[in-house]
């Protein structure tokens, strides 16, 4: 099997640089596994740089971070970079994980229907909350979405199964409501306002409800 | 995926919540980050952005009541 892993990410405006810099830890993980990683970034992340290095060094898995679409995931610019029914062969064989809105509704099933051996994605709005606005990166609220997400790619990695790694983030989320479902009760103590809490619960019941495995 | 009807007063009452986030509030979704002031607008002039974010508070209501969570 190849060794190789694809990261797609780009940070051109607000909402997708968290997801950018949470690719970070994947990038990590893989530097440790000794990994070959391709990592297409910023103005690289086009669909025909994607298509010509999936196609050339053949990933076992490929992660693509971005906004999107039913149909379609984009890179830079917002530029599509995977697109049902175009080049959705690429993933013929691999492990797919998309950090993007809805592709789990189209995207994904046509991917999975020409060969893809796992998708996992998102078929509602993938959300997140956070306060500290100087470095929202660092948010102690935000990390909790990262780490339900970041879930599934370091399970692969990990010699994980996708239904593995599926679980392993599903759980995670369930980590997560259950730590702030507690502080909403007032059973835990936190200075976060309960009208906060009831946002940063309801991100994660959608992100987490959102989740869909193809395999 | 299924669609979740909203009506005009779940759009009044989630304003009125969102009203009452801390300044510093910052929400995530559908491409834009948002701050409070921000996320009102969106609420009041009723855009794909404000919808998504009621469609979101209304799962959460749901799973509230469900747990039997909701505060007094």
């Amino acid at each position: 099997m190849s060794e190789t892993i694809f990261i797609g990410r780009c940070d051109d405006d607000p909402i997708v640089t968290f997801p950018f810099h949470w690719a970070e830890q994947i990038k990590e993980e893989a530097e440790k596994l000794e990994l070959d990683i391709i990592d297409l970034q910023k103005e690289n992340y086009t669909e025909e740089k994607a298509r010509r290095c999936i196609e050339e060094y053949a990933p076992f898995f490929v992660f693509f971070n971005g906004h999107g679409e039913a149909w379609h995931t984009t890179g830079h610019q917002q530029r599509p970079v995977l697109i049902a029914n175009k080049n959705d062969f690429l993933l013929k064989d691999k492990i797919a994980y998309v950090v993007s809105c809805y592709t789990a509704q189209y995207l994904g099933q046509m991917a999975y229907d020409k060969g893809c051996k796992a998708y996992i994605g998102y078929e509602d709005d993938f959300a997140f909350v956070y306060l500290n606005e100087d470095a929202p990166l660092d948010d102690n609220i935000a990390k909790v979405y990262m780490e339900a997400s970041n879930e599934v790619p370091l399970t692969i990695l990990n010699g994980g199964t996708p239904k593995e790694a599926y679980e392993k983030s599903q759980k995670t989320f369930d980590k997560g409501i259950d730590y702030w479902e507690k502080r909403w009760k007032g059973t835990e103590k936190t200075k976060v306002p309960p009208k906060v809490i009831g946002d940063i619960l309801a991100a994660l019941l959608t992100d987490k409800d959102g989740q869909r495995l193809f395999y | 995926m299924k669609e979740i009807e909203i009506s005009d007063e779940d759009w009044k009452v989630i304003e009125k919540r969102a009203e009452e986030l801390p300044d510093n509030f910052h929400i995530g979704i559908l491409g834009e980050v948002l701050s409070k002031e921000g996320l009102l607008q969106n609420i009041h002039d009723r855009t794909e952005f404000g919808e998504a974010y009621i469609r979101m508070q209304l799962k959460f209501i749901k799973w509230a009541v469900k747990r039997a969570a909701l505060p007094e």
